[in-house]
């Protein structure tokens, strides 16, 4: 034989080699890294717990596999091929294939597999499709070399019994979602009830301050003024009348809530007198609009409380009901000190998120300026 | 003028005023009304200006409370603390014998403070402001720290620390992440946070911190270190740093 085709054919051999030695410690590191990621705090095994247990249980492995292989090759480069018994060679490098390509197949397509979009499984797919091509090439490599055609004949087996176990893998994975689910369920009938009890708490939790300050002015004004007496009794009990909720109604229009913030003004203005002066616009159409109960009251209480501290003798505030888009923009302003850089809500504020969060997740926003006015506003998307 | 007490009425709600006014009128020979301030600093004026005998002082108002204005004072007056205050203020009164009228005010308690000045020439007179102050503001109930501001453009949004999942320094910034994987940034440096933030949050790494009832799972890495894993829209991956590994083994009950 000519010395060039030799060394040819030597040359082709060792890329044989480097090719199936590459594609096989592929294989088991990934193997190893799958049931690494799986099993991990599962199985209280402390092969699996410690790394480096596993790495040293991994190059053993992989030491005696490539020993191993090394001999089948080096007989069949003795010319000794027909020793072997290529059936159970066949069958060998299938479950090699098999482990190869299942195991590279979760390594990569794992996290595709959980985003579920479908660019996300035609992906995965393709990917899985490759790596059963690529696991069998690699493992039938060495006896074959480049007739491959030779084995054609086990790629339908290798194939189905990927199949089989990525069904099996996913028949568990679904069990176990199913069983989230039903836990989940359960949790959010809880949650719902929970909700419930949030938003009473919440609204039951008025000023008794407020309450006893304005009951003072009444036994007051009682001895010198009938008609404000009368008018101040009347605006608290519609205020608590509102507050108390008796029809357990969560939501309720823009007007009435409005309304309250009015009535809560008035019950204020009759303590402060000149010093608190107010006004009030609602953009025609939103009257009807629904919001939780008791989140603009809260607002205007704050710009009482605050506005009126410090020197400022005349607190003017205004109340705004407007569309931005099609949501609702619901502001206070007040001509106050601004809100501090290191600003910390209080109940009132806070009790307002905590209403927006339970009946408007993630639908709304409350954002504070100090320019070009001091305000607070609500932002809330139509309910569906 | 020959009544025996000179006196004024502090309070920023003029109706509260007018109902001691004319609880006062009753007394006309003995107590002659000075005047009626109505906020902190007009009081002090007004004290210092005509030197009162008794002050009805209001505890609640807008420029400051009853008793930082009473600490201010170079002269000291009886006084006679009118109050709408609950409960817990009103323990501080009666843990230091303090005569005190709430509101609405009744009359017979107010003739009941009146007839005891009367009787025994003096009332309040030894209050320890100071410890007063210092008790008051302790009662008041603590603000509980709930959100963090953070600056949008013009706007001021309040992230609620149960949104947050985590701070991040990056580049001199710090940024924070919420449970629906927005970005803020923050004008506090990680150090500042640390100090302001609640006890779940937990410096994980030199550049993170961690709000510890986001963490849905908790991975061994290797080298000492542990991977979180964040209950957020991209269940985030955090590595902890290893010179923090302690303080988050205690925190974490690992």
């Amino acid at each position: 034989m000519d010395e060039s085709i030799i060394f040819i054919e030597f040359l082709r051999n060792r890329i044989d080699d480097f090719a199936y030695i590459f594609l096989t410690s592929l294989g088991f590191l990934s193997a190893y890294y799958w049931l690494y990621s799986k099993l991990e705090g599962k199985i209280k095994s402390i092969f699996l717990r410690r790394n480096s247990v596993g790495l040293i249980l991994l190059a053993v492995y992989s030491v005696y596999y490539f020993m191993l292989l090394y001999g089948k090759i080096y007989y069949q480069l003795e010319g000794n091929a027909d020793k072997i018994a290529p059936y159970l060679h066949a069958y060998f490098s299938m479950a090699i294939s098999g482990l190869v390509c299942f195991n590279l197949y979760y390594l990569f397509t794992f996290q595709l597999a959980n985003s579920g979009t479908r660019w996300a499984q035609t992906v995965k797919n393709s990917i899985f499709f490759l790596m059963v091509i690529l696991a069998m090439i690699g493992s039938n490599w060495p006896l074959y070399g480049s007739s491959l055609l030779h084995t054609i004949p086990f790629y339908p087996i290798v194939a189905f019994m990927v199949v089989m176990v990525d069904a099996g893998c996913r028949y568990v994975i679904r069990l176990q979602s199913l069983k989230k689910k039903a836990k989940e369920l359960e949790t959010l009938k809880l949650k719902d009830q929970l909700m419930q009890a949030q938003l009473d708490a919440l609204h039951a939790k008025i000023n008794p301050h407020f309450l006893y300050n304005s009951l003072n002015s009444i036994a007051s004004l009682a001895l010198t003024d009938g008609y404000k007496t009368r008018k101040m009794a009347i605006s608290l009990s519609k205020f608590f009348r509102y507050s108390i909720n008796r029809e357990n109604s969560n939501l309720t229009m823009v007007k009435e809530e409005v309304e309250m913030a009015e009535t809560y003004l008035e019950i204020e203005r009759v303590r402060f007198e000149e010093r608190l002066n107010y006004e009030i616009h609602i953009e025609p159409g939103l009257e009807e609009f629904k919001i939780p109960r008791f989140i603009l009251q809260p607002l205007v209480e704050n710009a009482v409380k605050h506005g009126l501290k410090g020197d400022l003798q005349e607190l003017f505030i205004s109340i705004h009901a407007r569309y931005e888009g099609k949501k609702l923009s619901l502001s206070v302003q007040d001509n106050g000190l601004p809100f501090a850089e290191n600003f910390e809500p209080g109940y009132g504020l806070k009790s307002v998120y905590d209403k927006l969060d339970l009946l408007f997740p993630g639908k709304y926003e409350v954002a504070l300026y100090n320019n070009p006015e001091k305000q607070v506003r609500i932002i809330i998307e139509r309910q569906q | 003028m020959n009544s025996e007490f000179t006196a004024i009425i502090v309070d920023d709600e003029r109706p509260a005023r007018l109902m001691l006014r004319s609880l006062l009128e009753r007394y006309q020979t003995t107590i002659c009304l000075l005047g009626e301030a109505q906020n902190g600093k007009e009081a002090i004026e007004m004290i210092e200006g005509k030197k009162p005998d008794i002050v009805f002082l209001d505890i609640q108002m807008p420029d400051m409370n009853g008793f930082e204005m009473l600490s201010r004072l170079t002269w000291h007056p009886m006084v006679i603390f009118v109050t709408a205050y609950e409960q817990y203020a009103l323990n501080a009164f009666r843990e230091n014998s303090i005569d005190y009228l709430l509101k609405p005010v009744e009359e017979d308690r107010f003739d009941q403070s009146i007839q005891k000045l009367l009787r025994m020439g003096t009332i309040n007179k030894d209050v320890d402001v100071a410890a007063m102050l210092k008790m008051f503001n302790q009662l008041q109930p603590k603000k509980e720290i709930t959100a963090l501001p953070v600056k949008v453009g013009q706007k001021i949004l309040l992230i609620r620390f149960s949104e947050i999942t985590y701070f991040e320094s990056r580049d001199g910034y710090v940024s924070l992440f919420t449970s629906t994987g927005k970005e803020y940034v923050s004008d506090l440096n990680l150090q500042e946070l640390v100090e302001k933030l609640p006890d779940n949050f937990l410096r994980v790494q030199k550049s993170f911190i961690v709000n510890k009832d986001s963490i849905k799972e908790i991975q061994r890495y290797f080298n000492n270190r542990l991977i979180l894993i964040l209950d957020d829209r991209n269940n985030s991956r955090i590595t902890t740093g290893t010179s923090y590994i302690l303080q988050i083994r205690n925190s974490l009950g690992l």
